[in-house]
């Protein structure tokens, strides 16, 4: 039972595969030096799926730890910075409005709800008080500078970006620079010994390929977890409705068109369309119900939304499964990814997930057969908790809002609310959210974030005002301060992007 | 400005004039410098490396002010330096773009200068015969000179970024009165870094004659202190004292 773990085998070559690959490889290097060896194995006949075109900013972290340059980045994956989700039309039927759920910490960490309220004679949106980061993104302005160093940032930033030719990037870094073997060959069989583990594969090409610890990377299909290992998917349709996805690409009409820095996500009759920026495209889908919409229908919608350039855009279906693992990690195997669950890419949270899961695993990878029935334990009791409040957190944006189509109202039936969320609103009717609502444990989307969303959306809270009225006002002339300074030191998104792909950024 | 290509100028009594102590550099805090020159500018004043606000690339350059707009170098009618870095020298001269692609570079004149006079009192750039003077090939040498060290500069730069040998100071200034000022956004060479490197490096370093760039600009922080005492003389409050920070 103590067979060290020399060998990681890991199924599937879409980003899963190969961030998992890199963080695994980089907190490992030399590779010899500690006797392991990573192989990635990836089918040569299936595509990546290719959604998942958002990132969260801890991707900056992860990518310097894996060792790309952020140069690269913008380059090679057409990438856009992104600072925040912005929700379009999703309070109610009648009436423009939008909200921001931006990256950058508010001015006050400590009671921005009070501090708002405070300010309740203004008609100031919750984010607007807060921070300058939602005006900076209207006007079409870059996070940072191209005098910046890599990763740094003037504002909190993540990415857009093409998720097939981030996976390219990270495959090229893994084998070339992180001693990462890559076979490309489909798996034909799995063999499993008798304690269950996973012991080897077979691939298509007659060979046998030993491991002591398996990642299934494989995607929606879930060929260790699912197929082999029969671990079976926890539906969350009844609650997170969305069941399909038509996603088109579209290019700018003009060259020097605006890279919008935000994903703009707008209500439809039975669910909504992210757009996301790229430098030289944008990505654009409609999230849907088939209980709700027909596909053709549903493509309407989207054609509407795109307007002319729809003709020139195919569209492409994909099937939804709402849900996730009732285990990630069994016996020696460990799903991450879709094969570990999917939810609809309302806050981007695939990208995060993949992250999360593969540090875990990075920082204390398991020594020996032994002790991994107790990691797996931690690991699955942590995602659980990380997927459930996800869930959570998804629901939120749909139980706030006043919209009355079918879908609209079926979605806020308290049959269809998790308990753990109707509990906390009914509590926040008289107490804003802070840090004590949620436990203890290291969480996804703080109290902030749930802020963000209830006040953005128009939720009341009767509390009592305590935000001091000096240091309201010192914070709203810090602020504006602040963004009086941002708007004229910060370039334009585009020409930034443009400028980053001609000249680079100094890694200092 | 006019930046003409010295081959396409079509009026010949073109005169310079004024150049003395070079005026227009009156108000410049940053100089770029060449690699050639380090070693001799860094006995004056302190040679760093920032990043242009353009393009992000890295600079070499020379540090004349505490202040934006401010050569504590320059005061009138004198130099308080033995040297002066060729990009102030070469005005109302440049290198620049001299065909409509704009790819191609070569000698050019800045036309709007309050250097360039068409009167007769300057240094004139043709002879009566439409030949150029003693004068114009001279400049036309020393912009050949300055084409080919921008080239090496260049190299040097792309050398010493490769190698991880910048890091970013501050420079505060703090005032018998007030609070501390800082300078940032400047960079240094990594003097811990520099140690770091094996024998084939340094060699190589010192082969393409980038070693000795190297340590003078290390060296010339130094300067920071003349600086410092050219501020109190030229300024009407006081520093203490000008310290580089670490970043």
């Amino acid at each position: 039972m103590t067979n060290p773990v020399n060998h990681i085998v890991i199924v599937g070559g879409g980003t899963a595969g190969w961030l998992t690959a890199g963080l695994i490889a980089s907190k490992n290097q030399p590779l010899d030096a500690s006797d392991l060896k990573i192989t990635l194995i990836e089918s040569p006949d299936i595509p990546t799926i290719g959604v998942g075109e958002g990132t969260w900013p801890s991707m900056r972290r992860t990518l310097r730890e894996i060792g790309i340059r952020e140069t690269d980045l913008i380059r090679d994956c057409h990438a856009a910075f992104k600072q925040g989700s912005q929700f379009i039309n999703w309070c109610s039927d009648n009436r423009q409005e939008h909200y921001f759920h931006p990256f950058n910490p508010p001015i006050t960490t400590s009671d921005p709800f009070e501090f708002w309220q405070r300010q309740s004679g203004s008609t100031q949106s919750f984010a607007d008080c807060l921070d300058a980061q939602p005006t900076l993104c209207e006007a079409g302005l870059a996070p940072k500078t191209i005098t910046t160093a890599e990763y740094a940032g003037t504002l909190n930033y993540g990415y857009h970006l093409d998720a097939g030719a981030f996976s390219t990037l990270l495959q090229k870094h893994c084998c070339n620079a992180l001693g990462v073997r890559h076979h490309l060959q489909n798996v034909q069989s799995v063999h499993r010994a008798e304690n269950g583990d996973i012991s080897h594969l077979i691939t298509a090409d007659g060979q046998t390929l030993q491991g002591d610890l398996f990642i299934d990377c494989t995607g929606f299909r879930g060929l260790l977890i699912g197929e082999s290992l029969q671990v079976p998917l926890i539906p969350q349709g009844h609650i997170l409705f969305a069941d399909r996805a038509l996603a088109g690409q579209v290019t700018y009409d003009q060259p020097d068109q605006i890279i919008a820095c935000q994903t703009r996500s707008t209500a439809q009759s039975a669910g909504w369309i992210w757009d996301i920026g790229l430098s030289h495209r944008r990505g654009i889908g409609y999230v849907y119900s088939s209980n709700h919409i027909s596909d053709e229908a549903a493509e309407r919608e989207l054609a509407n939304y795109i307007g002319p350039g729809f003709g020139n855009t195919s569209v492409r279906r994909i099937n939804i499964n709402s849900g996730y693992r009732k285990k990630f990690w069994v016996n020696n195997c460990i799903a991450i990814g879709l094969s570990a669950g999917f939810l609809e890419p309302l806050e981007a949270s695939a990208l995060m997930l993949i992250e999360q899961s593969a540090n875990m695993i990075a920082e204390r990878l398991p020594a020996n057969r032994m002790v991994m029935d107790r990691l797996a334990e931690q690991f699955n009791q942590r995602q659980h908790h990380h997927w459930e409040r996800i869930v959570e957190f998804l629901k939120l944006h749909y139980v706030l809002s006043n919209r009355q189509a079918p879908f609209w109202q079926e979605n806020r039936e308290v049959s269809s609310i998790p308990e753990s969320l109707s509990e906390k609103l009914q509590l926040w009717e008289y107490h804003a959210p802070t840090a004590q609502d949620f436990s203890a444990e290291s969480d996804v989307f703080s109290w902030i974030s749930y802020q963000y969303i209830l006040y953005g959306m128009g939720f009341k809270t009767e509390a009592r005002p305590t935000c001091a009225a000096d240091r309201c006002a010192k914070l709203s002339q810090l602020r504006d301060r602040r963004l009086e300074q941002l708007l004229t030191q910060l370039p334009n998104h585009r020409q930034l992007v443009d400028k980053i792909r001609q000249y680079g950024l100094q890694t200092v | 400005m006019n930046i003409t290509p010295l081959e396409q100028l079509n009026t010949t009594d073109l005169a310079i004039s004024g150049t003395q102590g070079h005026p227009h550099a009156k108000s410049r805090q940053l100089i770029n410098l060449v690699v050639t020159e380090i070693a001799q500018i860094s006995l004056d004043m302190p040679v760093i490396f920032v990043k242009d606000g353009n393009t992000g690339q890295f600079r070499c350059v020379a540090l004349l002010g505490l202040e934006q707009n401010q050569n504590l170098m320059f005061n009138q009618p004198r130099w308080h330096s033995h040297s002066i870095p060729k990009h102030i020298q070469r005005e109302p001269f440049c290198i620049g773009p001299i065909d409509q692609q704009r790819n191609t570079l070569g000698p050019c004149i800045d036309l709007d200068s309050d250097y360039v006079t068409t009167q007769s009192e300057g240094t004139a750039l043709f002879t009566e015969l439409r030949e150029k003077t003693e004068f114009l090939k001279r400049v036309e040498e020393f912009l050949a000179t300055l084409f080919e060290e921008e080239r090496l500069t260049q190299e040097f730069i792309n050398t010493i970024v490769e190698l991880g040998l910048l890091r970013e100071i501050s420079v505060e200034c703090q005032p018998q009165q007030g609070d501390n000022r800082s300078l940032s956004g400047l960079f240094i060479i990594d003097e811990e870094r520099l140690r770091q490197f094996d024998a084939d490096t340094v060699k190589r370093l010192m082969d393409q004659g980038f070693l000795n760039p190297i340590f003078a600009s290390l060296n010339s922080l130094g300067q920071l202190n003349r600086l410092t005492a050219l501020f109190n003389q030229q300024s009407e409050s006081t520093l203490v004292q000008t310290t580089v920070q670490l970043k």
